[in-house]
């Protein structure tokens, strides 16, 4: 009998942001595992967050979903990063595009972005854990549509104690 | 210099011809979060799932590792299968939660794909992995590559408590 844990299939995909210019982020995903191995990188323009350059590189591809010179992925320029994005590229790059992952890893490289700034943010919340619930309740009341947007934030926790849940018509 | 960095890590393995095991690690500079859950490779459904944080951000962030149950039951090859997570999961647990569950509902797919074609290759040699997806583009070449247990998984051909699609010497 074979021994019995091996694994049958691994994934790595690691996406990381960098700032080579003040108004410039580059974000790269890199994904590798049985079947496929590819690279996305994207450039972006502060402050508007707009995606300015798309490049990609398939370097292994067992399924022959995404043979060399696809067009379709740069359509992705111009979209700017935030809310609804991931359709929006989804619609702009094409339902016929054949290779599904690359567009995903272009989405992954958006959300790299997005944590890079909440990283940022993170940095003023403070170190004791009385202050850091309040700073996160101040947060909510800021902008209520963070009101149960997950388990943290949710009514009952901690955090939401004493904080009046949002009017049906705010929350989406 | 890189100034954020996020590594999502999937590994799959059987245990047994009923269960498909995911762990998937979710790490970057700000959380760091694991996750495993159990996928029946004839129904496709997740079966189980548990999770743990390693690292968070606020105080009641380990609330949600005991509200990944939504995902339970859900059919890995789904359409809607990102956004229902999303919905469930990431919304009354952790958005998170429900990204390494997604990552680990598509890894699973394609580990089925595998283990079919590795079942598949041992009654023939010569099919490779190309022909077992696109058996219908080999067949001219190679038409053993059609014959029974190739070709690529399809959800409605396989009944709960089937159990043709794992080697059963797994």
């Amino acid at each position: 009998m074979p021994f019995p844990h091996l694994l049958s299939y691994s994934r790595t995909r690691t996406t990381s942001v960098e700032r080579p210019e003040p108004d410039t982020l580059r974000a790269a995903c890199r994904l590798q595992d049985n079947l496929m191995e590819a690279e996305v990188e994207i450039t972006v323009r502060l402050p508007d967050l707009d995606i300015t350059a798309v490049q990609s590189r398939v370097l292994r591809d067992e399924r022959g979903l995404c043979p060399g010179g696809l067009e379709g992925l740069e359509n992705a320029v111009g979209v700017r990063i935030g809310p609804g994005m991931a359709k929006i590229i989804k619609g702009l790059v094409g339902d016929d595009f054949p290779c599904p992952q690359l567009v995903f890893m272009v989405e992954e490289c958006c959300h790299g972005v997005i944590l890079y700034f909440t990283k940022d943010e993170l940095r003023a919340v403070p170190e004791d854990e009385d202050e850091a619930r309040e700073h996160f309740a101040r947060m909510i009341r800021k902008n209520i549509r963070l009101y149960n947007r997950c388990a943290a934030f949710a009514p009952g926790s901690s955090i939401t104690e004493g904080i009046d849940p949002p009017s049906p018509h705010t929350q989406s | 210099m890189m100034e954020f960095q996020r590594s999502k890590r999937v590994g799959i393995w059987a245990e047994g011809p009923h269960r498909l095991v995911a762990h998937g690690i979710l790490d970057d500079d700000i959380y760091g979060l694991e996750v495993r859950m159990v996928v029946d490779p004839a129904t496709r459904e997740i079966r189980s799932v548990e999770g743990w944080w390693n690292r968070w951000t606020t105080p009641d962030c380990p609330l949600s590792a005991e509200r990944l149950q939504d995902a339970v039951g859900v059919t890995i090859d789904g359409e809607d299968l990102a956004r229902r997570l999303q919905k469930t999961v990431g919304r009354k647990a952790c958005r998170h939660f429900a990204n390494i569950l997604i990552e680990c509902c598509h890894t699973a797919r394609e580990a089925i794909d595998v283990l079919r074609y590795e079942k598949a290759g041992a009654e023939s040699p010569d099919l490779t992995f190309r022909g077992f997806l696109h058996p219908e583009e080999s067949s001219a070449h190679a038409p053993e590559a059609t014959a029974a247990g190739a070709g690529p998984p399809a959800f409605k051909e396989h009944g709960p408590g089937e159990t043709g699609i794992l080697p059963p010497a797994i």
